[in-house]
């Protein structure tokens, strides 16, 4: 371990973007609980969605969570990174020119988030919806800030990377493997494009994503927020600094495998899901360590829990860490997903992460940080010093402020979190329940299970009221503390590191690429990793040859380690202050889970290979209809998954031959639609179960065919137009795709969608409902009707299946259910 | 054989090397920390601390 030596200077902080990432997460922050609010209360009280447009729970929601991730976490976060980054690195950031582009980037990013979401510009992947210009310009935005981090990482004057640092690091380059995957798209316009991968490819790709957002940017980065501030406000070390090295290493090796168990009980084949529940159960490990880490670093400074806000908010807020990362892993075991998914247990549980959690941990750190970025004098013109004996945060303008808030804010969050554990496990239960042997429904009627909880869901609106309000406070306090105040940069006087040539070994930044990966432990262990996976993929013998050569390697490891064990211990000590080959084998340990989950998944689950039920291929019509369905956000209430459940099939698949969705029955949906959350029934199966008429008057109003439906009316899909003239180019994205579209030229395109938006219309008109050929509403139709179509490979194995063609469109649909009995028959089926 | 690759194959091995794998990841982070040096960790673990003078500009 080396220390710096050399001259000394007075180096000045960049506090200004510390403090406009505080002010922007703030102002970030109200907006995006504010829409929460609104979408909870969406769910009680229909009108709220003003039956506009722009308005509706399914185009607001995905505004709610993108604000509050992206925006409120994602501002504080910088703050956080900035501010102790220099600290830690005792330099000033690299370049405040990069810090400036950062900072009104991102905001231009949110900005446009906020215009293109309510206008219905979604690519429908849950944290993922912004359109690709957006996704562009937030790559561009995110290689300034990891340039501007690794290029005050490569400029410090201290040494040692404290583990801090290493949780940046992990976030940076993880989350940018993840947006990139996940976003490889290709647009069809400016506002609109395709996924590259489909179904359960998509499926897979997109909860890989889903759940490392959560990992890598609700987590890791908090938890480097936590190891600066939290012994910074304690006034003492971390508990263990051994632990925290297990903990990331940990943590960031395992939370990467665990993606899958969103899609338990799914098509999605169930050595994934195994994985997926094994590697969350794993989890439990690390985050309680991390928690215990945290918590304990509180020794000896318990007494302060009682009279500084900041140590009130860090101990509940780790707290709220240890439960959600105790109720992740139990969510993850199949038999308790198979209640709690698609029911308000997972919003309880995501927000007691992030309200409890994240939110916590923000104002732990906006208290602390406000009366050291602008300080303010006593009445004798002094400056108030931030620390004394009983708190951390002296000069913030109210203390008392912000006790209040902290108790309204937990008050808020225990009502918020425990009405959504009841409200889940009642219509888990319900939904789940079966008589007769369990050949009946216990409750058939959706809508029902759904009222039986509107009373907790409005408990739900009071708790994220009160958190809401706590927020206002802290808002005020922070911006009064400001306004009292004056902005402040810290200078402080450091030693200089001396910086000496690369060739020497014991100087900071020394190793080279080629040093790193050029030594038995890494050469080793690769070589082992790689036949490893030669074992699984070689045929009979080559695969034996495989596990022969995996064995040796670990034989010749154990060898080498015995001669030159020395050697791989200073290699490791080495690569602790050496951030560039750090960061690579943070790659590498975070890249390993992903490759083995998604690779296979990506090169075998293809329609091609696909044995048994292929889905049908959507008519020109039909596929501007899930364009629309995509754009208004149906997925946010509606899955489109019957999963490997007697209850799930009674419910939506009873036919002989419907029964659980197969993995080939959503082959071709770019991007899939198998949905986080029924907050109305699934639609796998909604193909010809009910008639036209039914969906139109549903759209129209759906209190008129389901009485106590809190769906948002869509009265404006009547009047809209569709626009056909896009058909053209995203069926030939399509095909690009490898979605198996027969050629057609631009017209025959456009006039197969208008002959059979005509014979759409035509039933419509029989039932007294006059709606235009080329309306949104009737390719909405189509679409729906189309819900549940497949093919049976299996049927004919002599024969190649030859692929549907769309440019026949399907005559008139025959409802199950026939208009004369629809009322009283829809209202049981639901 | 794709249906049995991914239902059968990969069902039974893959998390069993995936925890093999990661055990052996942990085990040897638990081995590098155990072995560090005290005063090394004592010397990273207070760099939050380490903040001797308390000069400030305003608003620069």
């Amino acid at each position: 371990m080396t220390t710096a030596t050399g001259p000394t200077a007075t180096i000045e902080f960049d506090d200004r973007t510390p403090r406009l990432f505080v002010l922007a997460s703030i102002v970030w922050g109200i907006v995006g609980m504010l829409v929460g609010v609104l979408v909870a209360a969406q769910l009680n009280w229909h009108w709220l969605n003003f039956d506009l447009p722009w308005t509706t729970f399914g185009r607001l929601r995905p505004v709610h969570t993108n604000a509050v991730i992206f925006a409120f976490v994602g501002n504080m976060m910088f703050a956080g990174v900035y501010h102790s980054t220099q600290r830690l690195c005792k330099c000033r950031t690299a370049s405040d020119l990069l810090s400036k582009i950062h900072f009104w980037g991102w905001q231009l990013i949110i900005l446009a988030a906020a215009i293109t979401l309510p206008l219905g510009l979604t690519r429908s992947k849950e944290y993922a919806e912004l359109i690709w210009p957006i996704n562009i310009a937030v790559a561009a935005i995110w290689i300034v800030f990891a340039v501007n981090f690794f290029w005050t990482l490569a400029k410090r004057n201290e040494p040692s990377l404290y583990v801090a640092i290493w949780f940046y690091i992990a976030t940076i380059i993880t989350v940018t493997m993840l947006y990139v995957v996940n976003h490889l798209q290709i647009p069809t316009s400016l506002t609109h494009s395709y996924p590259i991968f489909g179904g359960v490819q998509d499926a897979l790709v997109q909860w890989w994503y889903g759940h490392n957002a959560v990992a890598f940017f609700l987590t890791t980065p908090i938890l480097g927020i936590m190891y600066y501030y939290l012994p910074k406000a304690a006034n003492r070390p971390v508990y263990s600094y051994r632990l925290s090295i297990v903990h990331f290493w940990s943590l960031v090796f395992i939370y990467i495998w665990a993606g899958p168990h969103h899609l338990l009980n799914t098509a999605l084949p169930k050595w994934l899901q195994l994985l997926g529940m094994f590697f969350s159960l794993m989890l439990w490990a690390p985050s309680w360590g991390g928690m215990l880490n945290g918590l304990l670093t509180l020794r000896g400074a318990w007494n302060r829990l009682r009279t500084d806000p900041v140590i009130k908010f860090f101990a509940v807020a780790i707290t709220f860490y240890g439960m959600a990362t105790f109720e992740g892993p139990l969510l993850s075991i199949r038999a308790v997903n198979s209640l709690s998914h698609y029911t308000d247990w997972g919003i309880g549980h995501v927000h007691s992460g992030t309200l409890g959690w994240n939110g916590f941990m923000a104002a732990g750190m906006f208290y602390w940080l406000a009366p050291r970025l602008w300080r303010r004098k006593d009445k004798n013109g002094n400056d108030i010093p931030p620390d004394d004996e009983n708190t951390s945060c002296n000069g913030l303008y109210s203390i008392a402020g912000a006790n209040m808030h902290f108790w309204i804010g937990t008050v808020g969050i225990l009502l918020y979190v425990g009405s959504m554990w009841i409200a889940g496990i009642t219509q888990g239960l319900a939904l789940n329940a079966t008589t007769d042997d369990g050949t009946m429904l216990r409750y058939p009627d959706f809508v029902e299970t759904s009222v039986a909880i509107r009373p907790l869901m409005a408990t739900r609106v009071v708790g994220g009221v009160l958190y809401l309000a706590g927020f206002f406070i802290l808002a005020w306090n922070i911006f009064m503390t400001a306004a009292k105040g004056r902005a402040t940069n810290e200078s402080r006087e450091v030693v200089l590191l001396e910086r000496q040539k690369k060739k020497k070994k014991t100087t900071p930044d020394s190793m080279t690429l080629r040093e790193t990966f050029k030594n038995d432990p890494v050469t080793l262990t690769l070589s082992g990793l790689v036949c490893l996976c030669l074992w699984f993929f070689l045929p009979p013998l080559a695969d034996t040859v495989a596990l022969l050569c995996t064995i040796g390697f670990g034989v010749l490891a154990v060898i080498r380690f015995r001669q030159h064990g020395a050697n791989w211990s200073l290699w490791y000590e080495r690569l602790l202050e050496n951030w560039m080959p750090f960061t690579v084998l943070t790659f590498v340990a975070v890249a390993i889970g992903g490759f083995i989950q998604i690779l296979p998944t990506v090169t075998v689950n293809r329609a091609k290979n696909i044995e048994g039920r292929l889905q049908e291929l959507y008519t020109p019509l039909e596929l501007a209809g899930r364009d629309i369905y995509v754009a208004e956000g149906c997925y946010n209430c509606h899955s489109q998954m019957i999963r490997t459940m007697v209850p799930d099939v009674l419910r939506y698949g009873p036919a002989p031959n419907q029964g659980y969705s197969r993995i080939g029955e959503s082959i071709y949906d770019h991007p899939f639609q198998w949905g986080s959350r029924r907050i109305g029934p699934d639609l796998a199966r909604e193909g010809g179960v009910r008639p036209n008429s039914w969906h139109y008057q549903h759209m129209m109003n759906p209190r008129s065919t389901s009485g106590e439906s809190n769906m948002p009316s869509y009265p404006w899909l009547a009047d809209q137009k569709t626009d056909l003239k896009a058909l053209p180019k995203k069926i030939a994205v399509l095909q690009r795709l490898g979605v198996p579209f027969p050629a057609m030229t631009r017209d025959e395109i456009q006039q197969n969608a208008l002959e059979q938006g005509m014979t759409i219309r035509k039933e419509l008109e029989a039932s007294g409902a006059y709606v235009a050929e080329d309306s949104q509403m009737v390719a909405m139709i189509a679409y729906l009707q189309k819900l549940g179509s497949f093919v049976d490979t299996t049927a004919a194995p002599e024969e190649e299946t030859p692929a549907p063609n769309p440019s026949q469109p399907r005559g008139p649909v025959e409802p199950a259910i026939p208009d004369a009995t629809r009322n009283e028959a829809a209202t049981a089926q639901r | 054989m794709f249906q049995r690759l991914n239902l059968e194959s990969w069902h039974g091995i893959i998390p069993v090397i995936a925890f093999i794998l990661t055990f052996g990841v942990f085990i040897y982070f638990v081995v590098r920390a155990v072995t560090m040096k005290k005063k090394d960790v004592n010397h990273i673990s207070r760099l939050p601390l380490d903040d001797d003078s308390d000069h400030t500009n305003d608003n620069s």
